[in-house]
């Protein structure tokens, strides 16, 4: 089979990962201190923890689908795309700034992700 | 172990320079890799006995595969592993030791799952090497600014 159809599968893996982790930094903000005692720290913490477990559970199960179907070389690469993501969800979650080296470098991961992409 | 993981960080960490790669560290690093490296390669031999089988069927038989069982086993340590080196060592010296896993898991589905890399592919991952040093290096210019880089890091795989 043409790997390229499983694009959508491990894409969706990797954008699934990527979201549980920002949903694992969330509760982790949520969380703040555990001076209230544990029961309070749990509350704020488990919305999103429980979302991001979610979120970690559907990446691997299209992960194991995806690799019933692709080479491990073609599908491994993709996952340098949650740096991106990481990059991204900074930019735009917590307002950093995008300075020059963060996006060259991520411009070379998404080049090097195409050429991956193109290589069957 | 998820508590851990959700305990807030510690600020004391963030002073540049005082989170130096010590053996231990690197020990931590080498056994996240190893584990997400072989992680993939158990998962990727498990499935494709069943590249045939669709839908429930598929998972049935991942679950029932011991060499499936074993890589989300391996995927899990490897995360929390890696997430405990987040806290002890800079992006800036994480993301090219983590940036080894692609390497590895190329070079050995070529040798031991037997799979063809065409030169493209391996181009690829080069410019994906290249993009994760220079991404580290901005983590450099990142955390000379307060607070900006913390606990940002990506886990492996």
């Amino acid at each position: 089979m043409n790997p390229q159809t499983l694009l959508p599968v491990i894409l969706g893996s990797v954008l699934c990962a990527i979201c549980g982790q920002v949903s694992f930094k969330t509760a982790t903000n949520n969380a703040g201190a555990r001076a209230d005692g544990w029961v309070a720290f749990a509350k704020r913490a488990l919305p999103a923890l429980l979302v991001g477990l979610l979120l970690y559970a559907s990446s691997m199960l299209l992960w194991i689908f995806a690799l019933a179907r692709v080479e491990l070389s073609f599908a491994f690469p993709f996952v340098s795309l949650s740096y991106v993501g990481i990059l991204l969800a900074g930019r735009f979650r917590l307002a950093e700034t995008m300075h020059p080296s963060r996006i060259w470098g991520a411009a070379l991961i998404v080049g090097g992700v195409v050429l991956v992409s193109l290589s069957s | 172990m998820l508590a851990r993981m959700i305990e807030p960080e510690k600020t004391e960490s963030a002073a540049p320079g005082a989170r130096t790669l010590t053996m231990g560290t690197l020990a931590l690093v080498g056994f996240s890799v190893l584990m997400s490296v072989s992680a993939q390669l158990a998962l990727r031999h498990g499935m494709v006995a069943h590249q045939a089988r669709s839908g429930l069927a598929l998972f049935r038989a991942a679950f029932e595969s011991a060499w499936v069982l074993a890589g989300v086993a391996g995927y899990l340590l490897a995360t929390v592993t890696w997430l405990k080196v987040l806290r002890r060592i800079d992006l800036v010296v994480a993301y090219p030791l983590g940036s080894l896993s692609f390497v590895f898991v190329t070079f050995f589905s070529a040798i031991l799952l037997k799979e063809h890399v065409p030169l493209l592919r391996w181009l690829g991952i080069s410019l994906i090497l290249a993009g994760i040093l220079v991404v580290a290096r901005g983590e450099r210019v990142a955390s000379a600014r307060p607070r900006a880089a913390e606990n940002r890091g990506v886990p492996p795989s």
